[in-house]
């Protein structure tokens, strides 16, 4: 395509053009015509058939083509006509003020663009604002139901668009709640809703599949590529090589051409397209020594593009002349620059030796890259484009790498909790573990020693209501001799005991559980240490009483006081008689110090081992008692307990 | 960017060969200066003024210069889409300047039909001084221009001499047409209600 282009130029050029003879590309889509011609004709053919009013008699007429647009034409007026009508609905019904939630996967650019405008919307007030909103759902609904039927072509929904916008100009002016507003924030709102809808149709308008515009921007940047020998000098540019502001200036307008590409909004990427030839004009003003003029303009900026190489050039040039607002922008100054830039592509795409003033077989050998130019300012130049890809896959690494960073971090900290989840749970086991197997175990267990036992437990009558009884009122003068140091002797005695513990532990607590049978089981395992101790001494009145003082400490230190009383309460009167009192004991040990110590030893050996914990203190409390007695006596109250277990 | 801010309302676009002073009529008619010993590049590209018109309506205008060079010459087609008006110049000094003019109208009445044009012969001052012989003779060009029906307006840039009488013809003659414009359109909007009714 492109060395026939090149072989005969001039012909094809005028084969290319459109059929009027303007100097816009015709199109075969818009039978031979530009899009402007082809517009113009469909507009007059839109009159012609108004004015006879005689549709079908025309449709049978012309022939099938025509007939068929004619029909297209029928059809989109149709729906003019229901866009119409949707805009003449009363601004009253209850529609959000926001479209957002209409536009899927735009919504959040939707949302950066309405932010854009909330100046001007705290300023028109709130029902402009619902108005100009419900304009643009109905204006998107309506071109996105469009541009699905794959019959509809580009030119068909640019139409539209500018429909639209000039239908939102007529209802600005008409409308009631937009009336008082001026002129400039008429404009603005209009501004808006363009801007708005563009970003929110522009995955569907922009380098549709229905056109060729992916071929040419390819072919375009394939060119572009062919000619980075072009000189300023080939150009007759007067850019001036030496001077590095000019250079700044060069390198900086070709930056805002290259974010065209990354614009959305029609009017933005005319925007890209103002700063960089603005830039332009600034850096000729430098070169030339006054105010720019057209003359040294236009090279510049065909020079400018031939070292950009904007993305998608072609794209982004139809995407603009399609739906940037025709009205406000074509004929200002960034219509201007715009149709300087369409000018600069058409020259790049027309270019021939003779545009460049060379001979021909200098330009060939340029083309098919014999010669390469020299001087760094140009080979720099010609860099600029690999430069700028380099420049481009840099900031997406350096995305990426921020992106990957982010999800490491976050990979980290799901770590850390699960580790801590799993600290978490582990401990909780743990805590269960504790506490569970003394209340399961103590069920099974009692048998088994009863079983291995009996021999020496051969005394049954320990029966004791008294000492049911005197457990009540034994705290009382138990109390004042807890500093007596007795509890203090180590654990000497602890391997002796081990099987006395059990008894007495299990003992406890099968004394505990018949107490407690309807109470909560769960408060009560909690506390099976202390309640184990109290009901210890509570059974071994008579032959310990000052050993057992300490224990009680014990007990009323820890937090879980008011649960050793419970099973009392539950069981019988006198009980309840004791844990009267009990209420009145904690306050007793607490200014001792003793008490502290035994806590703090009692923390020493929980780090000993866990499932020992509930024992140590019954231990603890266990050794002084024994040092006076023996393991026997200990085993009798534990008897006497489960005797009591039995009676209960 | 905000379009009010370069909002324009007429846009006028100025062609003519090479250095017949396009860029210097802009010049004055921006600015109001001349600078004689510029060479062939002055003014500014794009420019915009706002203006009275007779009718006390205001309106800005956009003045689009265009590149004379030859190389150039088939892109300025581009230029003319949209435009109200076209001042088509020639150097009243210069005979093939004025060959030329005949094929710019002629281009551009084939792309932007409805496009006014306006003939405007430069450096006056230099014929009116005697500094340059005129090589096109006025009753020609009157000749020409009334043949066409397109107004004709010698100026200079230099004296500032028929250069705001030029751009202020342009504009009340815009909005006439607006006006007139607005008028059959309002006509056109009742024809169709009255169809729609039946
Ligand atoms: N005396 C006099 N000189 C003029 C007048 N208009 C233009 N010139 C001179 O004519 C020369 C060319 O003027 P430009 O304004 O650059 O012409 P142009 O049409 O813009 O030329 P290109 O941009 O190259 O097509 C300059 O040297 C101006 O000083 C005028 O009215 N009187
Ligand atoms: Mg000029």
């Amino acid at each position: 395509m492109y060395t026939l282009k090149k072989a005969s130029l001039r012909i094809d050029e005028s084969y290319l053009k459109c059929k009027n003879g303007c100097d816009y590309y015709g199109n075969e889509e818009w039978g031979g015509y530009c899009s402007k011609c082809h517009w113009e004709r469909k507009k007059e053919a839109r009159l012609e058939v108004v004015e006879r009013g005689a549709l079908k008699e025309k449709q049978q007429q012309s022939p099938l083509g025509f007939a068929k647009f004619e029909e297209k034409k029928r059809y989109q007026s149709d729906k003019k006509a229901k866009l119409l009508k949707v805009f003449a609905k009363s601004p009253n019904s209850k529609d959000r003020g926001k479209p957002e939630s209409l536009f899927g996967p735009e919504t959040g650019e939707a949302e950066a663009v309405h932010a854009e405008y909330q100046e001007l919307f705290s300023k028109v007030g709130a029902k402009v604002e619902t108005d100009i909103h419900k304009c643009i759902r109905s204006f998107y609904k309506k071109l996105l139901s469009d541009a699905e039927n794959p019959l509809t072509s580009i030119d068909e929904l640019s139409e539209r668009a500018q429909n639209f916008y000039q239908i939102l100009t007529a209802r600005l002016d008409e409308e009631n709640c937009y009336r008082g507003l001026s002129s400039e924030e008429k404009e603005q709102l209009i501004d808006y809703a363009e801007k708005y809808a563009m970003t929110c149709l522009y995955r569907i308008l922009f380098c549709p599949a229905t056109t060729t515009d992916e071929d040419k921007d390819l072919y375009i940047q394939k060119r572009i590529r062919q000619l980075n020998w072009v000189s300023a000098k080939h150009l007759d540019c007067g850019i001036d090589e030496t001077s590095t502001e000019v250079h700044d200036l060069v390198y900086s307008s070709i930056t805002e051409l290259l974010g065209m590409d990354s614009t959305k909004a029609p009017q933005d990427k005319l925007g890209c397209v103002m700063r960089c030839c603005r830039k332009i004009l600034h850096l000729m003003q430098k070169c030339v020594g006054g105010p720019t003029s057209a003359d040294d303009f236009l090279p510049a900026l065909i020079f400018v593009v031939l070292k950009a190489n904007p993305a998608r050039l072609k794209s982004n040039i139809n995407y603009v002349t399609r739906f940037c607002n025709a009205s406000k922008l074509m004929s200002g100054e960034g219509g201007y620059y715009f149709t300087n830039l369409c000018c600069a592509v058409s020259f790049i795409e027309n270019l021939t030796y003779e545009s460049l003033n060379m001979p021909e077989d200098e330009f060939n050998q340029y083309m098919s890259g014999k010669i390469i130019p020299s001087g760094t300012w140009e080979s720099a130049l010609i860099m600029c484009e690999g430069m700028h890809l380099i420049n481009e896959n840099l900031t997406i690494f350096g995305d990426l790498r921020k992106r990957h960073a982010a999800i490491m971090m976050e990979i980290e900290a799901l770590k850390d909790e699960m580790i801590k989840f799993q600290d978490e749970m582990l401990e909780r086991v743990s805590d269960l573990r504790e506490n569970v197997p003394l209340e399961l175990r103590p069920i099974r267990e009692p048998m088994d020693i009863d079983a291995e036992d009996p021999a020496i437990a051969d005394l049954p009558p320990p029966l004791s209501p008294q000492i049911v009884e005197e457990r009540v009122q034994q705290p009382r003068p138990r109390s004042p001799r807890q500093d007596s140091p007795e509890w203090q002797i180590p654990s000497y005695p602890d391997e002796a005991l081990v099987t006395v513990n059990y008894d007495i532990d299990l003992s406890d607590l099968s004394g505990g559980e018949a107490s407690q049978a309807d109470d909560q089981p769960m408060h009560h395992s909690l506390d099976t240490g202390s309640v184990a101790s109290l009901d210890l001494f509570r059974t071994s009145p008579p032959p310990l009483p000052p050993s057992n003082l300490s224990l009680l400490d014990s007990n009323q230190i820890s937090p879980s006081l008011p649960s050793p009383i419970k099973p009392l309460q539950s069981s019988s009167s006198p009980y309840q008689g004791f844990s009267s009192q009990g209420w009145q004991i904690p306050s007793i040990p607490c200014d001792t110090g003793t008490s502290c110590f035994e806590e703090r030893s009692q923390k020493h050996l929980h780090e000993q081992g866990q499932q020992q914990l509930q024992h140590q203190p019954v231990q603890q409390n266990n050794v002084p008692a024994q040092d006076q007695e023996n393991s026997l006596g200990v085993k009798i109250l534990g008897n006497t307990l489960e005797a009591l277990d039995s009676l209960l | 960017m905000k379009t009010h801010n370069n909002r324009v309302d007429i846009k006028v676009v100025i062609v003519g060969n090479m250095s017949v002073g396009k860029t210097s009529l802009i010049q004055r008619f921006i600015h109001e200066n001349f600078k004689e010993n510029m060479n062939e590049t002055i003014g500014a590209a794009f420019s915009a003024k706002e203006l009275t018109s007779m009718s006390g309506s205001k309106r800005i205008v956009g003045i689009w210069d265009t590149a004379g060079t030859e190389r150039y010459r088939s892109m300025v087609k581009m230029f003319y889409r949209d435009a109200k008006a076209a001042i088509v110049c020639f150097d009243i000094t210069n005979k093939s300047s004025w060959e030329g003019l005949r094929s710019w109208i002629s281009e551009l009445r084939e792309v932007e039909e409805n496009c006014k044009v306006y003939i405007c012969g430069t450096k006056k001052d230099l014929v009116d001084e005697g500094i340059s012989e005129r090589e096109v003779p006025l009753e020609k060009c009157n000749e020409y221009a009334r043949g066409i029906q397109v107004k004709l307006l010698e100026t200079s840039s230099k004296t500032g001499e028929n250069v705001d009488e030029l751009f202020q013809s342009i504009v009340d003659e815009c909005v006439l047409d607006e006006s007139i414009i607005a008028k059959s359109s309002l006509q056109l909007a009742e024809n169709d209600k009255r169809r729609m009714c039946c």
